[in-house]
């Protein structure tokens, strides 16, 4: 008995390995109960099929972008503006964002008690503290797996300028995020060695196939015959129009400027492209928003690139009606201190933060929970990271509660604890 | 050389006492009238015996992580010697590549980082592998490991506390991970779901190890990074060196107590009392008097009595060598856990006591056995009765070391390293780009084994690809197959610069065959370590002949060689 479940298990796993997979199931019975039960649950809503999730590395600080306490002395000299939403206001480093208001839902309540950088980002990846027994899958790597690809020639889980401290975990490599560290320069190892025509290389793989073929009937393995078969993905990959999206240099030199010719306005573009690919989850990375000094100065700095990119996004995607099957998230590990420091900075805040989202089901136009005068205290609604995330697979009609054994046996929910912050969609 | 020969020979001969050199020793002997009882027991038919080649190869990936070079090959191949099986194993257990392949396998189990959260931790790697060298028993090396204090600088074994900063709970869990093979850091937050642990035997497990402090000159790195900021390039070079050669304390604090967790939610115990220090499995610590908590702990940890020490490492090994181990998985086991054959789990552990905990030692009795020496087979997991070794990807480490031997020859002769792998994070970030520009252009990375590489950076590149460990959590890393595998076999343009170029190992290895039969045959001897069948190397000429302009078909067969899934797996 324990063998045969061991084998399940293992073909299980052989099936799932890596992207390109070609008998890869998008979507197993049991997810697609799930969803039926969320799109009855949510009034007839279909569930969002991407996510593209923007991660503001360092601790962004709430009270200069997304909750400003205009005329408080934790405020600084920042301002605020108004919005396209009564009632709303925005810091003036996010004029344009605030003009899609309406799409728009800011979670002002936000709390922790991680106020170390790698665990606080760890913790918003995959909602379990870092330990050092076992990796724990990132929502990326969740949703992969649940929810399944949409277009088998790309991989499904993708991350641009990040960092691979958080991945699939103990999912393996199946789900891993696919790492393209600069945006402009696609991906690696698509093109053929130098000197070698398409021709060649088609003789050389005839070659590999014809010299290999006693070894692979001597051992008729499942990891065997996956290698063969990721070779002819590979191969398919090289030659295949969808790889395109990868690449940015197919894009007018008009729409690279109105996302911004900086590393996260490229981030976005590319995001958007594989989006409309057919990717499921592509998160762009976003350092620099750890402002222990000169906080003003650089928040302005930073929240430009921001405020262009995160515009153009939202503006592209209702264009094109993808938005609605689009979900865009503005998460941060921890916010910043009310508190302004002796080097014009703020210090890590996980106390009260924010985050903000889009598309995918969001009613826009709304705040929810809410701090204090000061930004210091989450006075109403408070949500964790792990809330942040169930909200996430709420919009993708998975249930964040969903259950998965680590390969020690160990049981680990998608989203821990966390509850989908259900005011959002309705 | 001499000195590793003596070596090697004194190994064997206190092995096999009187028996010279090479022979098969007493207890490889021993395992395999335990594994044939077994088989004639319960009706299996075992695989049958492995040829020269297939063991050649198998036993150069196992103990020096690489394939062997067409020297070594044809050596043992055209050797008549009947003992030539032994000697090999005997002399690569002594060799450069058994260091550093083991360095492999112990750095991710025990998570090695040349740098942790900004802190130099490099000692730590440095003496790891000393004492992989030094063939430090295993007993020695876990306790060492248990019980180290002091200036990081000083002693590198520290790096086991340094490596998790002031995670201590993190250091409680994988020793027992790693050690026990028990899983009683899930405990850490709830008593186990599967297991007997409750969350308090988990608190007093750590109360035996946890009392210590890292401290780290956190204002002095801070300093300095501000001092930096506004220097110039060469007083910027000057003070990361600097940096990197700051170093840590780990300092006990017995005094200190461990104290029930602020949510403890059990009946048998509240929230802050302070726990008694207790080891598992019943065995009491306070009566081993008058030595510091983590000298009692360390003596009880390893002592040969202890029910889990010397199994989870005797099993661990016989993975390591024959593909799957006796107990599955190697790193969580319990009170209902039995071994595949248990009479041979029984005798591996005494082995491991006999040998005194000398991992090559136990080691070249696992590879004397025929049970070692038998063809590769393929099982779904839980099939495994000892038929066979069974078919295994190359480690990262191990496709990565055995395409630079085809590029660069025997790695035990490449120039030893001048400058520690785990500094050379550092030592890239500060290069000015036009050095590392020329690096690259001279072959960079492909000149360094695989545990000569840092951890970051494009150098790893296809370490990462294959699955390396990234040595945050416990784990010897993937073989899980991927399309980006492929795609760098087949199109890695850096890998094909070096591997095609005039002066490669394997062009002027094959430079040397007279004709297409002989280039072809040393091909294959040097690729896939055998003799290409009549059928392989008609085809092979055949392509050969097609593409007779210059060095094309070859190249072509090398590219088919290296990319075939043959190369890829260890039979």
């Amino acid at each position: 008995m324990a063998s045969r479940l061991d084998r399940r298990c293992f073909l299980n796993r052989m099936a799932r390995s890596c992207l390109g997979v070609a008998t890869l199931p998008f979507m197993s019975g049991a997810s697609w109960a799930n969803v039926e039960r969320q799109i009855a649950a949510n009034g007839g809503r279909k569930p969002a099929k991407h996510v593209i999730f923007l991660f503001m590395m360092g601790g962004q600080s709430h009270i200069d972008t997304w909750d400003p306490k205009p005329g408080a002395e934790s405020q600084g000299p920042l301002e605020a503006v108004r919005t396209s939403v009564a009632g709303i206001q925005l810091s003036s480093h996010l004029g344009r964002v605030a003009k899609h208001m309406d799409e728009l839902a800011i979670v002002r309540s936000l709390t922790s008690k991680e106020g170390s950088h790698p665990r606080g980002q760890y913790q918003l990846h995959t909602n379990y503290p870092p330990l050092g027994t076992v990796k724990h899958p990132s929502m990326g790597a969740w949703i992969l797996k649940e929810a399944g690809r949409l277009n088998a020639s790309l991989p499904g889980n993708v991350t641009i300028g990040g960092r691979a401290a958080y991945g699939a975990g103990f999912f393996g490599s199946a789900q891993e995020p696919f790492m393209v560290n600069r945006a402009d320069q696609g991906l690696s190892n698509l093109e053929r060695p130098a000197g070698v025509t398409r021709e060649r290389q088609d003789a050389r793989l005839k070659l590999m196939d014809d010299l290999d073929s006693d070894f692979r009937t001597r051992f008729p393995d499942e990891s065997v015959a996956a290698y063969t078969r990721y070779y002819a993905e590979a191969v398919k990959m090289m030659y295949s129009d969808d790889v395109r999206a990868f690449d940015l240099d197919r894009e007018p030199d008009t729409m690279r400027q109105r996302y911004g010719d900086d590393p996260f306005g490229r981030g976005l573009l590319l995001a958007r492209r594989l989006v409309q690919s057919g990717v499921r989850f592509v998160e762009v990375a976003y350092n620099g928003w750890d402002t222990h000094q000169d906080n003003f100065e650089r928040v302005e700095e930073l929240s430009d690139p921001l405020d262009r990119g995160l515009s153009a996004l939202i503006q592209d995607l209702k264009s094109t009606g993808l938005l609605d099957e689009t979900l865009i998230v503005v998460a941060t590990e921890f916010g910043r201190t009310p508190r302004i420091n002796g080097q014009g900075g703020r210090d890590h805040y996980p106390r009260a933060f924010s985050a903000a989202f889009a598309g995918g089901g969001i009613r826009g136009g709304q705040v929810f929970g809410k701090t204090d005068s000061a930004g210091a205290r989450v006075v109403d609604s408070p949500v964790t990271l792990a809330d942040v995330n169930a909200t996430i697979a709420h919009a993708m009609g998975l249930d964040p509660q969903l259950e998965v054994r680590s390969p020690a046996g160990r049981p680990f929910k998608m989203c821990a604890d966390g509850e989908p912050i259900r005011a959002l969609f309705s | 050389m001499k000195n590793m020969k003596i070596r090697a020979f004194l190994i064997a001969a206190l092995l096999v006492g009187n028996a010279s050199a090479g022979s098969v020793p007493a207890a490889s002997r021993e395992i395999d009238r335990i594994v044939d009882a077994y088989h004639a027991r319960n009706a299996i038919t075992p695989a049958g015996p492995a040829s020269d080649s297939v063991f050649l190869r198998r036993v150069y990936l196992d103990l020096s992580g690489t394939i062997p070079t067409l020297e070594q090959t044809t050596r043992f191949l055209d050797s008549e010697d009947p003992d030539k099986r032994a000697e090999l194993i005997d002399d690569l257990l002594v060799s450069a590549g058994f260091t550093s392949h083991f360095y492999n396998y112990w750095a991710s189990l025990l998570r090695v980082q040349g740098r942790i959260r900004g802190m130099p931790n490099g000692a730590y790697a440095a003496w790891m592998r000393k004492a992989l060298a030094e063939n430090m028993p295993y007993d020695r090396f876990v306790s060492q490991l248990i019980t180290a204090e002091g200036d990081t600088g000083e002693n590198g074994a520290t790096g086991y506390y340094l490596r998790d900063g002031q995670m201590r709970l993190d250091t409680v869990s994988a020793t027992a991970q790693v050690f026990l093979g028990t899983q009683i850091g899930c405990a850490q937050c709830h008593d186990h779901k599967f297991d007997k642990w409750t969350q308090k035997d988990y608190y007093q497990f750590a109360a035996s190890m946890a009392q210590v402090n890292v401290q780290r000159p956190v204002d002095e790195v801070r300093r300095i990074r501000r001092e930096m900021e506004d220097a110039s390039d060469a007083k910027r070079r000057e003070l990361r060196q600097y940096l990197n050669n700051l170093s840590s304390t780990v300092v006990d604090r017995s005094w200190k107590q461990l104290r029930l967790p602020d949510d403890y939610a059990y009946d048998n115990g509240a929230p802050g009392d302070v726990v008694q220090p207790q080891a598992l499995f019943g065995a009491n610590l306070a009566a081993t008097n008058g030595l510091s908590r983590r000298d009692a702990f360390a003596k009880w940890l390893t002592d040969p009595d202890n029910p889990r020490f010397t199994t989870v490492i005797a099993n661990r090994l016989w993975k390591k060598v024959m593909g799957v181990g006796l107990i599955e998985p190697v790193d969580d086991l319990n009170e209902y856990t039995e071994a595949v054959v248990p009479e041979l789990m029984a005798n591996l552990e005494k082995t491991m006591i006999a040998v005194d905990y000398d991992m090559r030692r136990f080691l070249g009795v696992l590879l004397k056995t025929q049970a070692y020496q038998r063809d590769a087979m393929t099982l779904a997991p839980g099939d495994y009765q000892v038929q066979g070794n069974v078919l295994r990807r190359m480690r990262a480490e191990q496709t990565w070391d055995s395409v630079l031997t085809l590029i660069k020859g025997n790695l035990d002769e490449l120039a030893p390293m001048r400058d520690r792998a785990e500094d050379m994070d550092a030592m890239q970030a500060m290069a000015p780009p036009e050095t590392r520009r020329r690096a690259r252009r001279q072959g960079g990375a492909w000149s360094r084994r695989a545990a000569d590489l840092p951890m970051r950076g494009r150098s790893g590149q296809m370490l990462d690809v294959f699955g390396r460990s990234n040595r945050e959590t416990i784990s010897e890393g993937s073989t899980d197959p991927s399309v980006p595998q492929a795609l760098f076999l087949m199109n890695n343009p850096d890998l094909w610069r070096a591997m095609i170029n005039w002066e490669s190992r394997v062009s002027r290895d094959l430079r040397d065959g007279a004709d297409d039969r002989e280039r072809i045959r040393r091909l294959y001897l040097t690729v896939l370590t055998r003799e290409p069948s009549s059928a392989e190397l008609a085809r092979a000429r055949e392509h050969v002949r097609a593409n007779a302009r210059g060095d094309r078909g070859y190249q072509d067969l090398l590219w088919a060689m290296v990319n075939s899934r043959e190369f890829l797996f260890i039979q």
